[in-house]
């Protein structure tokens, strides 16, 4: 049997022949190409004016509850995550 | 007037707080700290929405928005780079009662993550293979291969690539009866790249590069063939993923 | 490298495929720098750009006027991309982000006491001795002011730059918003300002919003320069004849076509200035 040492030294002699496939197989995401924004700027948001008057500490926690599309996302069994 | 140490202290808990306290008497227009306020919890929760599109688009607007202020407060920046912001949102997310219907959730965070890291990591030279095989087999089995930063390891009980694309298509997803995906993420060519890996290879690439094996113990624990081994190294040299060599100081 | 005197941009990554395609003509190109710190497209676009276009490194994240100091990480960081990118200007606020271990994203007002002013002419004295650069400085847009204040903006800056040697990035809507919303006289401030401290003109548009029966402009970055600011653009032209303007956009981002419109309107802005001054000087 061949030591660890031995079947990497061949594995590495084979990798070098292998034809060039990787980048075929992958999928590519070019939103996160040049064209994703930046995420520093210097402005404030135009919204941060929006009730300066209100109380609104009592909101922090609030978090509504989901409904974007995950009400057609079925099939996922509530067992833990593996890992 | 109090020191601008104290004055800054004050204001600080003003912003996580809502409470500006000593500051609001020092002001000439207190009503409007929440200005400052609104713009601190506003302008990061745009920040999360801009690397966790997919996860907004499944809760929808309204939750996302809340969730992301309850973040902002838990796990407020602690450096200025918002492209390198709210790490911790995937196990932020496992711990929301509010989204804990949906299992798959904090996975798809841990994948918009890794590929939110891909797009800004640094830029480094690669290692090709045939600078792999110039090594004596002996150092290189013993050798720790260094990672590309662009590179990262995302695996899930659920198919969440599969589940992000249609999520940000606008579409809904069948998640009964999935299967479990293995994900590498890494750049090429100005893009941001996924490859599905089986458990071996996957298990090969988190020994040596979330574990920090040297290529031998790594490989072992892997249980791959040699054959398995040649097209993970192949596809490796391929992409550019192996940065460095390093080597334990001799004995 | 010296800053070319026509008006510049906003370097926003949205339109980078348009500038690289068409490379409109435009007197600089000004990024920021907490978005250029890692690699990937983004950067590698911004290295072919700069071939072409001299480039202005405008920092929102060093917190310069911080009593903890400025972050030695973040600084090493901006030190090395201004190594690496050689821009002709070099800029962050007058204002701070953090404190206690927390970066509040957003610049905060200062008091401008005298206390204040030392802090912030230490951190500005040790950003430029590890740039071994001028920086200029920029007057941010106020919401609140402090009671209690020793000086004017005006005089906080020019005593700042007496002291560090820095020049002053003079924001003419800055100066409107902060003028407006805490009583204030724009055209004074620019008529106190030292002209040979005045090392760039920043304009953008800002937003007017009613609220709790007042109105309040907000430094949005999210339309076209006010009428009110081209005024006081037309004043500042006038006194800093020789410092280059810069158009900011960064919220409802319009096509780079309306950007560079609105950076030609200021470069037809000075030449009407410039025209009327030699027909002044004729006279």
């Amino acid at each position: 049997m061949k030591t660890t040492t031995l079947l990497i030294a061949s594995a590495v002699s084979a990798a070098l022949a292998m034809p060039l496939v990787a980048q075929a197989q992958a999928k590519t995401e070019n939103c996160y190409g040049i064209a994703k924004a930046g995420k520093n700027d210097c402005k404030t948001a135009n919204s941060s004016c929006a009730g300066t008057s209100k109380k609104d500490a009592q909101t922090d926690a609030f978090v509504a509850v989901p409904a974007g599309l995950c009400e057609k996302i079925v099939g996922a069994s509530l067992q833990p995550r593996k890992s | 007037m109090p020191a601008l140490h104290e004055i800054q202290q004050s204001f600080g808990r003003g912003l996580r707080s809502g409470d500006f306290g000593a500051v609001a008497a020092s002001v000439t227009h207190p009503a409007r700290l929440s200005i400052y306020r609104n713009h601190f919890l506003i302008s990061l929760g745009e920040a999360l929405a801009a690397t966790y599109p997919a996860v907004k688009a499944a809760v929808g607007e309204a939750c996302f928005s809340g969730l992301a202020r309850r973040f902002v407060l838990a796990n407020p920046p602690v450096a200025p780079v918002l492209a390198e912001y709210g790490a911790e949102f995937a196990d932020f997310l496992a711990d929301q009662a509010e989204v804990a219907g949906l299992p798959y959730l904090p996975d798809l965070a841990r994948l918009e993550w890794a590929m939110n890291r891909a797009a800004v990591a640094a830029d480094a030279p690669s290692v090709g293979l045939p600078e792999l095989a110039a090594i004596a087999p002996e150092r290189l089995t013993a050798s720790r291969l260094a990672q590309h930063p662009a590179i990262a390891l995302v695996d899930s009980a659920y198919p969440v690539s599969a589940l992000r694309d249609a999520v940000l298509a606008g579409e809904g997803f069948d998640l009964t009866g999935a299967r479990e995906e293995c994900l590498l993420v890494y750049r090429r060519d100005g893009a941001v790249a996924l490859r599905n890996m089986d458990a071996g290879g996957f298990a090969l690439l988190r020994g040596m590069f979330e574990q920090g094996r040297p290529l031998g113990q790594a490989f072992e624990a892997a249980r791959l063939s040699e054959a398995e081994l040649a097209s993970v190294l192949a596809m490796l040299g391929e992409i550019g993923a192996i940065t460095g060599v390093e080597f334990d100081h001799e004995r | 490298m010296r800053a070319p005197l026509s008006t510049g941009v906003g370097l926003r990554t949205p339109h980078s495929a348009a500038f690289a395609a068409r490379r409109p003509k435009v007197g600089f190109l000004e990024i920021h720098a907490e978005n250029y710190l890692g690699g990937g497209p983004a950067r590698a676009a911004l290295e072919d750009l700069r071939r072409d276009y001299p480039l202005s490194i405008h920092a929102v994240g060093l917190s310069l006027g911080s009593a903890e100091g400025v972050d030695a990480d973040h600084l090493a960081r901006v030190s090395a991309l201004v190594e690496r990118l050689a821009p002709a200007l070099i800029s962050d606020h007058l204002s701070w982000s953090a404190v206690d271990g927390t970066y509040f994203n957003d610049l905060l007002p200062l008091p401008y006491t005298i206390e204040a002013l030392r802090i912030v002419a230490e951190n500005v004295a040790r950003v430029q001795d590890r740039l071994r650069r001028r920086m200029l400085i920029e007057n941010p847009s106020r919401y609140v002011g402090f009671r209690g204040a020793a000086m004017s903006e005006t005089a906080f800056l020019a005593e700042l730059v007496e002291r560090t040697g820095c020049g002053i990035l003079l924001d003419v809507n800055n100066l409107h918003v902060s003028a407006h919303n805490l009583g204030g006289d724009a055209e004074a401030a620019i008529a106190d300002l030292s002209s040979a401290a005045v090392g760039e003109i920043h304009l953008a548009g800002h937003a007017r919003v009613e609220a709790d029966g007042e109105t309040i402009l907000i430094d949005d970055h999210g339309s076209a320069v006010d009428a009110a600011v081209w005024r006081l653009f037309e004043s500042a032209a006038a006194r800093f004849g020789h410092a280059p303007a810069l158009i900011e956009w960064d919220s409802n981002l319009p096509s780079l076509d309306v950007l560079v419109a609105e950076a030609e309107k200021a470069d037809r802005c000075r030449a009407t200035v410039e025209a009327r001054r030699h027909r002044a000087r004729a006279a």
